[in-house]
């Protein structure tokens, strides 16, 4: 990697939780600390987050909860059900504390973001980013690991290395490692786990006898656009340091949708926030609708700046439950829209805001839920009608749609659900005075 | 002709008043042919099936929605000259929460913490991001329960969690101990209801 200056190309760094959802659970039940936990997706009952234990354990990601227990056994993996409005709530106490530490912060998932070190030349970015790591596992109880380098691919590699190389203790920063160290570690890895090279690229690459990151990285950039495309191409200039692919050229995660932007002034009336969280809506809709899911939780949310502490602070959030789930937009955007009136309140000056698709099932094992808390997006066809009727006559269980499957795995599976700690008064957790 | 005799009231024809698809008086509208498919799509939303119970327009009514303690009130109606002047109500969150992010609620439960004036039921508001000092109340995991305690730091710099109720141990931190700080308590409220 050529040196390359802070102000050429500020560093950036990414910050993602550590099994995120099991995290969220263990801060409010301690019993799962130091044991094999994974929490499953409500729709199909599989392993969307797991301990560092269950991983030892040889619990696999997406691994369907029945194969584990079958494997495993009842008793040596505990297993819980996705609790969202949790997540999203620990995840907005989260962003919100990891965006004090840089002028510009960008949300990729529920625990996922970029912080750019724009004009942050005189930091030492490593000692940053331990005390980064220290103030969030402090405030909210999440431990996090960071990765730097002067784009989003170096920063998504350095905090893989973060992850797996115990003596980084959580943090990697690749601009403040020796060209030495750097050539070391990208040499050993594996081409595969650079961000946008998947199976079937690493294959071909592989054969051209590129096999490490290190390779890739040194590889001449015009023969990768002509056998590989122009963002492979990108992607061997970003892992030289360069920065050349947007975040939106990337995949959207695939457990929720976010669309969170700061605005060009601070905004303090409700007209202009409203507009502003149609189009966030919008956007995310149509990413929903691309990836074929449909959402069973909108979350959305407000900040005021966090560097002006004179001002009032008012950083409010509010998850909105869809029933059924939907991938219609003007559902989605009557929702937000609703929200922020809500959240939204006089003598404050907003400079950020936030939508998250939360709780996405497949869009065609969409459950009919007969008595949906939204009287406008369905549109009640006869069918419906006849439903309606043979339910009354005959109870809840008589008649389902075809879609939803005739398998027990498409039912939403909450029995293990934990409570919602942080946004319900009835689930609040007790603590004993004895 | 006038009527000249009384006639019962002649029944109403015709269809009744808001029993039409969308259980409201309607009108008619010009629009650009452009976006005539996605009106006509947003408009069918809105149609009524008079069956429903409870025929609720879009409006979401969300169960999950937080409110603050205190609601500070929406201006609507007439804009005033006083609203130049008006200040925000009082909101408890203001004087009790003072690191949101960091904070959370818990309800005390027992009696020991009577002499710190915490009952049973109580609300706590409890700090994460605050240092615990010595006398500071703390929730503190001990067995994998919350439970709370004052922090007791002593003079020979040993760190102690002592009860509530002086009838009950006292008990060391040190390394081995299976025992963490959760948060300081920074505030209690109370409903005397």
């Amino acid at each position: 990697m050529s040196p390359k200056t802070c102000a050429d190309h500020p560093p950036i760094a990414l910050v993602d939780g550590n099994c995120f959802y099991v995290s969220c659970e263990r801060v409010f039940d301690a019993r799962l600390d130091r044991r094999a936990v994974v929490v499953l997706s409500n729709n199909d009952g599989c392993v969307v987050s797991r301990s560092d234990e269950a991983k030892a354990a040889g619990v696999a990601m997406g691994e369907p909860w029945f194969k584990v227990r079958q494997r495993l056994g009842d008793q040596a993996v505990t297993a819980l059900s996705s609790n969202y409005t949790l997540y999203g709530d620990m995840s907005r106490r989260m962003m919100t504390v990891i965006g004090q530490f840089a002028p510009e912060q960008s949300i990729y998932s529920i625990d996922e973001c970029f912080l750019r070190f724009a004009g942050m030349d005189r930091f030492d970015l490593s000692e940053l980013a331990h005390d980064l790591k220290a103030r969030v596992y402090q405030w909210v109880g999440i431990p996090v690991c960071v990765g730097i380098g002067t784009s989003h691919t170096l920063a998504k590699l350095a905090n893989r290395l973060a992850k797996k190389q115990p003596q980084l203790a959580g943090v990697c920063d690749l601009t403040g490692m020796s060209r030495s160290d750097r050539d070391r570690y990208m040499g050993s890895m594996d081409v595969q786990e650079v961000w946008g090279i998947g199976n079937r690229i690493s294959a071909r690459l592989r054969e051209l006898g590129i096999a490490s990151v290190r390779q890739l990285r040194d590889a001449d950039t015009a023969l990768i656009r002509q056998r590989f495309g122009v963002t492979v191409e990108r992607t061997v200039r970003e892992l030289r340091g360069e920065p050349c692919l947007e975040l939106e050229d990337r995949p959207a995660p695939k457990q929720q949708i976010i669309s969170s932007r700061s605005f060009g002034r601070p905004i303090d009336t409700l007209a202009p926030l409203q507009e502003a969280i149609t189009t966030y809506t919008r956007i995310a809709a149509g990413k929903l609708r691309d990836q074929a899911h449909a959402a069973g939780q909108i979350q959305v949310w407000l900040h005021t700046s966090i560097f002006n502490s004179q001002a009032p602070q008012h950083h409010p959030s509010v998850a909105v439950p869809l029933s059924p789930a939907t991938d219609d937009t003007l559902a989605l955007v009557g929702a937000a829209r609703a929200a922020v009136a809500v959240l939204f309140r006089r003598g404050h000056r907003y400079v950020k805001a936030g939508v998250m698709l939360n709780a996405l099932v497949p869009a065609t094992a969409v459950q009919g839920d007969l008595f949906p808390v939204q009287g406008g997006s369905i549109r009640r066809s006869r069918i419906a009608d006849a439903m309606d009727a043979v339910t009354q006559r005959f109870g809840k269980r008589a008649i389902q749609l075809a879609g939803e499957g005739l398998e027990p795995a498409w039912r939403m599976r909450r029995d293990r659900m934990t409570q919602a700690y942080t946004t319900r008064w009835a689930d609040l957790p007790k603590a004993r005075t004895g | 002709m006038p009527r000249t005799r009384s006639e019962p009231e002649r029944r109403p024809r015709g269809r009744p008043h808001n029993s039409g698809p969308f259980g409201q008086p309607t009108t008619v509208m010009r629009i650009p042919v452009s976006v005539a498919p996605v009106l006509r799509a947003w408009v069918d939303g809105h149609k009524v099936n008079h069956r429903d119970l409870d025929a609720t327009p879009a409006a979401v009514n969300p169960p999950d929605l937080h409110r603050p303690l205190l609601e500070s009130r929406a201006s609507c109606g007439f804009p005033s000259p006083a609203d130049d002047y008006a200040e925000d109500t009082l909101d408890l969150n203001q004087r009790f929460v003072h690191n949101p992010v960091a904070t959370f609620f818990m309800i005390a439960e027992g009696q020991s913490m009577i002499e710190y004036g915490i009952h049973d039921g109580d609300l706590l508001i409890v700090d994460r991001s605050v240092e615990p000092r010595h006398q500071s109340v703390v929730v503190a995991i001990v067995e994998n329960d919350r439970t709370v305690k004052i922090l007791d730091i002593r003079k020979d710099g040993s760190v102690w969690l002592m009860p509530g109720n002086s009838a009950n141990k006292g008990i060391q931190i040190n390394e081995d101990s299976d025992i963490r700080l959760w948060g300081v308590v920074t505030g209690v409220a109370k409903d005397l209801r």
